[in-house]
């Protein structure tokens, strides 16, 4: 459970880009920096380290998909 | 009260023992504090600072006032947007929230167990809707530009790798004329007699080599308003408090043997002999200053 003012204020910290949220995955996707932050027991990490790199596809999806994709 | 009472098992009590009894090793932040979890001396909440002894009588009241006096020197109210970055167990939010009424209060901190404890915490409070706790670093914050009125840091930025890091980050997500208000610990002025800078030495490297402390933020007070200038900000001002706390604190914990009580008892012989001392002796390494700036426009 994450609403959507949380998601408003919340940016990619190596690109200070827009997040997408997959609510799916739970994770949060930074298009830009190809980064998957996840959100662990409803908190999210909002860490490069912690983030999972996404391969080329993953990006693409998201970037067409991208809104569609909002929780 | 999430308030840890469990015993420490073995391999903790091995790890603390390792923390306070050997000086070669060196932890990195969120290893440091996800073992001191919730053992923290305060009586009530889970107080991490120092305190600010000026009026105050118990370790509390004197974390209470530390709290105050970034949110007086901030100007904080009911219009604001606060960002509180290593905001420890968010005893100072919770305080803010009750006695200064920001609009939001999103905290951001790397110690993933120190997020989940001050979370449950708010929110068994009911503040969850005003207080926005997560993991994040303050040296590359997820926050948007220009989105908040003040930034804080109490009592943590020496932590961040690095400092000057953080004052970047901390001037782009404010907006124009927002503050940042800053409770931080520096090396002190270096002294002229040979004893007195042997035990200055003594004393910061206590410090630094317990809570790692990156050697690129080992500064004095004097450097400390030009770095934030040379980021940007403007209206620096940079005051040394550390006589309402070092002194008041050990004369405190000497005189009140139920805070080291509240330690865990592999921690006390320590801090036991540490009392012994005079406290001009143990802290004459350390300076403790209160910094603000605003962010020009």
């Amino acid at each position: 459970m994450l609403d959507k003012n949380l998601l408003e204020i919340l940016v990619c910290p190596v690109t200070k880009g827009p997040l997408i949220y997959d609510k799916a995955r739970a994770e949060l996707i930074s298009v830009a920096g190809r980064l998957a932050y996840p959100i662990r027991d409803d908190i999210p990490v909002m860490l490069e380290e912690e983030a999972r790199t996404l391969s080329a596809e993953e990006a693409e999806g998201y970037r067409k998909g991208g809104s569609a994709q909002l929780g | 009260m999430p308030k840890s009472t469990a015993p420490m098992t073995l391999r903790e009590s091995l790890a603390f023992l390792d923390w306070v009894y050997n000086p070669f090793q060196s932890r990195d932040v969120i290893r440091v504090y996800d073992l001191l979890s919730t053992r923290t001396p305060s009586a009530r909440g889970l107080w991490l600072n120092l305190g600010y002894w000026r009026d105050a009588n118990t370790l509390d009241d004197a974390c209470e006032a530390m709290a105050a006096l970034l949110a007086e020197r901030a100007g904080m109210g009911p219009a604001d947007r606060v960002l509180d970055v290593g905001f420890g167990f968010a005893d100072q939010d919770i305080y803010w929230t009750k006695h200064y009424q920001p609009q939001s209060i999103v905290g951001l901190n790397i110690t993933a167990s120190q997020v989940a404890a001050a979370r449950t915490r708010v929110a068994d409070l009911g503040l969850a809707d005003r207080i926005d706790l997560r993991e994040g670093s303050a040296t590359a914050m997820p926050i948007p530009d220009a989105s908040v009125d003040i930034v804080t840091a109490l009592e943590c930025a020496f932590h961040f790798n690095t400092r000057e890091a953080f004052f970047a980050e901390a001037l782009r997500v404010l907006r124009p004329g927002g503050r940042l208000v800053v409770a931080d610990i520096l090396p002190m002025p270096v002294e002229q007699c040979w004893v007195g800078r042997q035990q200055q030495r003594l004393s910061w490297w206590a410090v630094a080599a317990k809570f790692p402390i990156p050697e690129a933020n080992r500064y004095t007070r004097a450097e400390y308003g030009p770095r934030l200038a040379a980021q940007g900000f403007t209206d620096t001002q940079v005051e040394s408090i550390r006589a309402d706390v070092y002194a008041p604190l050990h004369r405190h914990l000497a005189a009140d043997p139920s805070v080291t009580q509240r330690l865990h008892p592999l921690a006390r012989p320590p801090l036991q002999l540490a009392l012994m001392v005079s406290a001009e002796t143990i802290y004459r390494g350390l300076d403790y200053v209160l910094a603000s700036a605003r962010k020009p426009g």
